[in-house]
């Protein structure tokens, strides 16, 4: 079993040392921070249809509750309660990196009982029907399939029916890495990348692979952009 | 997975264990009115208590002047009027209410702040905060809702407006934070 994950995740080898497999081209400065993981490219800003969706949705009513899987940044702060909402923060990544970094292989690791207990205690650890949005980002990519389909399962849980989901996911990859940001919304359609390393994605989803994994939700619609990212919605 | 949610305790720090009461009934408990060192905070004239990072508070702490807490504290800390600075060291499990708070050590637990917060880089928050302004360096790790409330509408600004008062006619009017989309 652990061998199929680690041909679907990683394109290598089973002979490989799990390690190197799971960490290929990474830094020796940031090996040990974390879990495959390398410096990544620039910082910038793009325009966010998906964000102004996003950001449209909320607007008829105030006292909601948005959850928001980028980390505690100050913009996405601003706006959220700027509209008269709630904002929920976390840092999905960070405590990916937290529960399944090494030892061992990132992706592997996702399949160990007790560090999914570890996950189970520290994420997403809220009341079903509790949001009336999720800011999910590009959380969804370093997730091994199981885990990646749990994960999905559970946030249907705690979205409210009707309510959105915003998503991202790389078109392509380089060598399984992808560039991983910290999103900072700016004003109603700006969306900043903020580089925080490039790692290695469980799987390049298409959008026939995306579509299965929202099966459950009621839409999905996606937004191409010009920076390999495909943004997409998700209505409850 | 979650389907079998259950409260499970935060796992406890691993360093040390806080001594005993006895112990600290033998050392007593170093409070100073004289400024910490080792981080920077804005003197004050009317001083500042400081708890320092040797010493472990188990209690509620209610301050009538600024605090800046080094320290561990276990308990509830409540200063509605003043300012309390959690240094680079400082550990709290505990409710906090004060005027203005900054976080830059960790804190477990609810915090509310009538005026502002400030969440320094180093920071690690985990808990639900309200305050009415929030300050967020970059880097700072934080779980939980972020709740800002907004001052109430004093009563003569209310009737100007219900008496017709907006742009237009020169009154300025106070307009909610929304975005305009």
């Amino acid at each position: 079993m652990k061998s199929t994950f680690r041909s679907i995740f990683l394109g290598s080898s089973p002979e490989d040392p799990p390690h190197q497999a799971g960490v290929r081209g990474i830094s020796p400065a940031s090996a040990g921070s974390g879990a495959a993981v390398r410096m990544a490219p620039e910082d910038r800003t793009v325009d966010s249809k998906c964000v102004e969706q996003f950001l449209n949705s909320l607007k008829s009513q105030t006292g909601l509750n948005v959850l928001d899987l980028t980390g505690l940044c100050q913009s996405n702060v601003d706006i959220v309660s700027g509209l008269g909402h709630r904002i929920y923060s976390d840092d999905f990544l960070r405590i990916l990196d937290d529960c399944f970094g090494p030892p061992g292989d990132f992706f592997e690791n996702q399949a160990d009982p007790e560090r999914l207990d570890k996950f189970e205690a520290q994420c997403l650890t809220y009341d079903d029907w509790m949001f009336d949005g999720a800011l999910v980002w590009d959380s969804l990519e370093f997730l091994s399939p199981e885990l990646l389909e749990m994960t999905v399962d559970h946030l249907f849980g705690l979205l409210k029916p009707s309510t959105y989901l915003l998503a991202t996911f790389h078109t392509e990859s380089r060598n399984g890495m992808v560039p991983s940001y910290t999103y900072r919304m700016e004003g109603p359609r700006g969306l900043r990348l903020k580089p925080r390393g490039e790692r290695l994605a469980g799987k390049i989803l298409q959008n026939r692979d995306i579509e299965r994994l929202f099966q459950r939700f009621n839409s999905v619609k996606f937004f191409l952009t010009r920076n390999n990212l495909r943004e997409v919605i998700v209505r409850r | 997975m979650w389907n079998r949610r259950k409260d499970e305790p935060t796992p406890q720090r691993p360093n040390s264990a806080p001594p005993s009461s006895s112990e600290l009934a033998k050392e007593g408990i170093p409070m100073s009115t004289l400024p910490a060192r080792g981080f920077e905070h804005e003197p004050s004239a009317r001083g500042t208590a400081s708890i320092g990072k040797s010493v472990v508070v188990k209690g509620n702490i209610l301050s009538r002047e600024d605090l800046i807490v080094d320290g561990d504290v276990e308990g509830a800390i409540e200063m509605m009027e003043h300012r309390l600075t959690v240094g680079p060291n400082g550990t709290l499990k505990a409710m906090v209410k004060a005027r203005e708070i900054i976080v830059i050590g960790t804190i477990h637990g609810n915090v509310e702040a009538t005026d502002k917060i400030e969440i320094r880089k180093e920071a690690k928050l985990v808990g639900d905060i309200k305050t009415q302004r929030i300050v967020i360096e970059d880097g700072a790790y934080f779980k939980g809702s972020i709740d800002i409330l907004r001052p109430e509408v004093t009563k003569p600004v209310a009737k100007a407006a219900a008496a017709g008062a907006g742009p237009g006619n020169g009154q300025p009017v106070p307009q909610p934070q929304n975005l305009k989309l």
